[in-house]
């Protein structure tokens, strides 16, 4: 508790900045049902398009406004941190997945597999993301599980590329050499020596993708290929304002406002967690 | 040098091939188009006749060789929904998203470039700061909010710009602003990052030493060698501004590749995404290409042999 403290202390102010966000983030999703005011899809037309409390006609009853159906924006925002959350974090670990597994036995095995793998990489790359996230969704059908398991599938490169570049260099040290020849099997060479020593820096990479992961999610849903309607996404309340964009700003604003918050902490916890572990990048990128 | 070229060649060629094929097997198991081109009313005999008329009854082997060739030929298939042929659709929006591309790339890049090498140079200063606040801002920032906002403040409240459209140079801000934000903050960022690793080297010292002007060090000795990571970087840049088209035409009802592509997915239209996939791997390469032939004349230790 000391050293979290001490940590903490030395914290620039972003760092500090965007762990109070993602705290208030976490909160947010994992105690949505006691602190929205209203339920996420409670629908009310006698109170369409009531604005915020501070414009004319607004109500301290909805703090910021109601949409198109009288639901409540607050709530729905509120509700939106978990399904944010939910699509963040496991698109990241699918991506984690398959780019560590396959990072590893790119770099490791080197010859021919290397280069399947590799080219699997060009191709990759020689791809519009968004593309590709939009055919693979229009096959799949959309769903929540299926935007997570797009996201994963598109998102791996970046973790195959700098894995496999750790282990082309770690491969080479005394101690992977030590576990050849005290008779080690492969696959235990690379999980049980070389997987804990390039890891990290995936991990890190990790969660500075899971904002991007978030865009993406939003991004997706706004070209009507994300997650269905009838799940309060912060990507489905904006691609639903846009259509009131005339009359009523905050259908738009507010949520994009919160995805905008959530990923630029994100970002400062992301890069503040990299300069802990690895100092010597400390401003460099 | 030739036998470099030739190399290239084979392997562009083999990446487009990996891309035909991916997509042709993925919109393969998408569903039935034939259904979604037919009226509701329509017998089964109707749409038989259908599926024969879009190709669709010939066995799927045939169908896949009837693709590949029409590929080397330059003939993708007539688009199932505008009932034309597909490189028409492409060549008519083609226009509309180089023009936005281009006139983004002319303005964020060089703009970029500036302020990253005077971030670095001057680290830790308050336009540094600013620059780093703005990047990882940048890098937050939803695009198609962006763009949305935009509309909002500029269309709605302040009326000075056209919310959407395509033709003025007026209707060409908005769109251009919002596609620049995000890919100047990324190139603004590396340029900051490898002007700094730069600045660390000896030969950095050197110059000073020798009496150089601070100029002409920042310039000649510093960036000349910085812009070989700047160049690697802008060159997938580009890649992601095809992405970044796609949603940017959505917002301002652009109408370019981008949107055509959404359109083409929605409706099931496979020659369409089909020739569009190939068109964009295409130009990745040719991207990359170049970028390759540019690294010879940045740095001359580079020689493909």
């Amino acid at each position: 508790m000391k050293g979290i403290a001490k940590i903490l202390k030395h914290s620039t102010f972003t760092a500090k900045f965007g762990l109070v966000i993602v705290i208030i983030w976490l909160l947010c999703a994992i105690f949505a049902e006691s602190l929205a005011p209203h339920g996420a899809n409670d629908i009310d037309i006698s109170k369409r398009f009531v604005p915020p409390m501070w414009e004319e006609g607004g109500s301290s009853n909805h703090v910021l406004g109601t949409d198109q159906m009288g639901r409540d924006v607050l709530s729905r925002l509120i509700y939106g941190a978990q399904v944010s959350i939910v699509v963040g974090f496991m698109s990241v670990v699918v991506g984690l997945i398959i780019g560590i597994v396959l990072g590893l036995v790119a770099g490791y095995m080197g010859g021919w597999i290397d280069s399947v793998i590799m080219r699997m990489v060009d191709l990759m790359l020689s791809f519009p993301f968004i593309f590709l996230a939009l055919c693979l969704v229009a096959v799949l059908g959309s769903s929540l599980f299926n935007v997570i398991l797009v996201l994963g599938i598109t998102g791996w490169v970046p973790y195959a590329r700098t894995i496999r570049a750790q282990v082309l260099s770690v491969k080479e040290r005394e101690f992977v050499r030590a576990a050849h020849t005290i008779g080690c099997k492969d696959t235990t060479v690379l999980f049980r020596h070389i997987l804990p020593s390039v890891i990290d820096s995936a991990i890190i990479l990790g969660t500075m993708e899971m904002g991007t992961s978030i865009l993406a999610e939003s991004s997706l849903t706004f070209l009507g290929m994300g997650v269905p309607p009838s799940i309060p996404t912060w990507g489905n309340m904006i691609a639903s304002g846009r259509q009131y964009i005339y009359t009523a700003w905050w259908l738009t604003a507010f949520p994009g406002i919160a995805l905008f918050l959530v990923c630029l902490s994100i970002n400062f916890v992301g890069d503040w967690i990299r300069d802990i572990r690895d100092p010597r990048l400390r401003g460099v990128d | 040098m030739a036998k470099y070229l030739l190399k290239r060649f084979l392997q562009t060629v083999f990446v487009l091939f990996l891309v035909a094929t991916m997509v042709f097997v993925i919109l393969r198991t998408i569903g039935d188009p034939a259904k979604l081109v037919i009226s509701p009313d329509s017998t089964f005999a109707d749409l038989e006749q259908m599926r024969r008329i879009l190709g669709l009854d010939k066995p799927l082997w045939q169908q896949y060789l009837d693709y590949l060739s029409g590929i080397i030929r330059g003939d993708f298939g007539n688009s199932f929904y505008y009932n034309k042929p597909v490189i028409d659709l492409i060549k008519e929006h083609m226009p509309a998203t180089l023009l936005l591309s281009g006139v983004s790339l002319l303005i964020s890049v060089p703009l970029a470039i500036l302020t990253g090498i005077i971030a670095a140079v001057k680290r830790n200063s308050l336009l540094d700061n600013f620059v780093t606040g703005l990047t990882i801002g940048g890098r937050s920032l939803p695009t198609f909010w962006l763009g949305l906002i935009m509309i909002l403040l500029f269309s709605v409240r302040w009326k000075v710009l056209p919310p959407s459209g395509y033709g003025t140079a007026k209707q060409l801000i908005m769109p251009v602003i919002t596609m620049s934000a995000g890919l100047g903050a990324s190139t603004a960022r590396l340029t900051r990052s490898a002007m700094l690793d730069v600045l660390r080297q000896d030969y950095m010292t050197t110059a000073h030493a020798k009496g150089v002007t601070n100029k002409r060090v920042v310039i000649h000795h510093g960036f000349r060698n910085a812009l070989l990571s700047v160049v690697t970087m802008l060159a997938l840049q580009i890649g992601y501004m095809l992405s970044g088209s796609v949603i940017v035409e959505s917002v301002f009802a652009w109408p370019g590749v981008g949107r055509l592509i959404v359109t083409g997915i929605l409706d099931y239209d496979f020659p369409l995404v089909q020739a569009c996939a190939v068109i964009m791997a295409l130009m990745f390469a040719i991207i990359n290409f170049i970028v390759d032939i540019c690294y010879t004349l940045i740095d001359p230790r580079i020689r493909y042999e």
